[in-house]
Formats: structure tokens, sequence, C-alpha cells
């Protein structure tokens, strides 16, 4: 897998969970500017990317999880 | 309906029933929930039952755990197939833990006047039940498991699974 489409892999997943599409999700786009990005949507979204990506995720991180970059760097920090 | 329900069910003082569960089981049941007495109900000390909480056992073992806290306005019902509830859960308020289903294969009669069918009901320990959320007869929910609120679960949740939607879905386990 090369790094440069973890991103838009990991965009993909959050469309899909988010119902959302891509294109409102840059790399800056924090938890608070999407309403569907709620406690239960952010759980659902790490799960997906856990099996997506083959990866798991420490509580730590999902916690710090708080914008579309740091999503990336979460999950690209497993791989 | 028997003599001895309809006593347990209507005339008996609530502030008494309280007292009873105090004495018996060392738990705290509000004066203001309904909880009728009957041989099947077993709750454990340091329990509380709070107010407007309905629960149902004439008709099936009701087991309740120790350090379980059902909130204000829940039923529970419970029939042949028995609902066990475990140590140290938490039952938000407006749940309802309903033991039974009703038979509707026979579609020329009422399905009020179909058979019941009870499978039962378990709840494991260390279980947080969401505001209004529906546990259906057959549900197996796992220890350390979450439901939340008005989340529909009839299923069997694996330990640590957090559960929504209807069909309760578990779309993360705690780890």
């Amino acid at each position: 897998m090369s790094g440069g489409d973890v991103p838009d892999r990991v965009r993909a997943v959050m469309g899909d969970v988010f119902g959302v599409p891509e294109e409102r999700l840059r790399e800056a786009t924090g938890r608070g500017e999407l309403a569907e990005w709620d406690s239960i949507g952010h759980l659902r979204m790490v799960t997906v990317l856990e099996e997506e990506f083959g990866v798991r995720l420490s509580m730590e991180e999902i916690g710090e999880m708080d914008s579309v970059s740091s999503v990336v760097a979460a999950v690209q920090r497993h791989l | 309906m028997r003599v001895g329900v309809v006593v347990r069910r209507f005339l008996l003082p609530r502030s008494l029933v309280s007292l009873r569960a105090y004495l018996r089981y060392r738990c705290l049941v509000s004066p203001r929930a309904e909880v009728e007495l009957s041989r099947h109900l077993r709750i454990g000390p340091g329990s509380v039952i709070g107010s407007f909480t309905k629960i149902k056992s004439a008709n099936g073992p009701l087991r309740i755990g120790r350090e379980t806290h059902v909130a204000t306005g829940c039923f529970i019902t419970s029939h042949a197939g028995g609902i066990e509830i475990g140590d140290d859960c938490l039952v938000g308020p407006n749940v309802s833990i309903v033991g039974s289903n009703y038979r509707y294969d026979d579609i020329d009669r009422p399905i009020r006047l179909q058979r019941h069918t009870s499978e039962g009901i378990r709840i494991a320990d260390n279980v947080w039940i969401g505001a209004g959320a529906a546990i259906l007869d057959g549900a197996d929910i796992g220890e350390g498991c979450i439901i939340t609120p008005n989340s529909v679960v009839g299923g069997t949740i694996p330990r640590n699974g957090i559960v929504t939607g209807n069909p309760g879905r578990v779309v993360f386990v705690r780890r």
C-alpha cells in the first residue's frame, strides 16, 4: 500500500460512515464541523477503519482523533 | 386475575413494598415505583429501583443483581423464560425490558388472543442501558456492554459491545 492513498481511503471511509460527500472532508475538517460526526459516529468510524486497514487503534488515539488529518495520522502510524 | 395477584398489585401500600424490599433484599425501591411482590422476584443488595418504574414478575422469574440501578419510568416484565439482570448494571430512564412476545402466525385471529412465547432475557454484569432503549425477549447482552439511548436489542451482544440503532448493532467493542 502506498502512503499516498491512505488519506483518500480514510476520507472514503469517513464519507461513507458519516453519509457526507468526500469533498466536505478536507484535511482540516474538524469534528465540530460535521453534525454527523457524533460520539457514536466516531466509534463506527473507528471500527470501519480498523477493518479496512487491518489495524487496531489505542483508546488514546481514538480520543485524540478530532480532525480528518488526525484520523489519517493515527491510521498511518499503524501501517 | 387471581385474588392474590390483585391484592399484591393494587391493594398493598407502596411504602410497605419498599419497606419489605429493604428488609428482605437490602435494596431501595422508591415508594413511587410499582413493584409487584412475587415469589419469582429477587433483587440484590444495594440495588435501586426508581420512581414510576413498574416491575411485573408474577409470570416468570426475575432476578436483579447487586448494586444495579434502575432509573425512573422503566417497565420490566418477566414471563416463563425469565429475566436476569446482573450486578452493577445501570438502566436508564424509560427503558423497557419485556420478556415475552405475542405469536402472530394466525392471520384470522386477533394477535392478543394468540399465545405468548418467552425465551427469556439475560443481561450480564456491568451493562449500561441508555434512556428509552427496548430490550426484547431473546436478548442476551454480554458483560460490559453499553446500549445507547432508544436502541432496540433482541439478539446476542458480545461482551463490551457498544450497541446502537434498531435493530441494535455493535458499532464498537470497548477495549
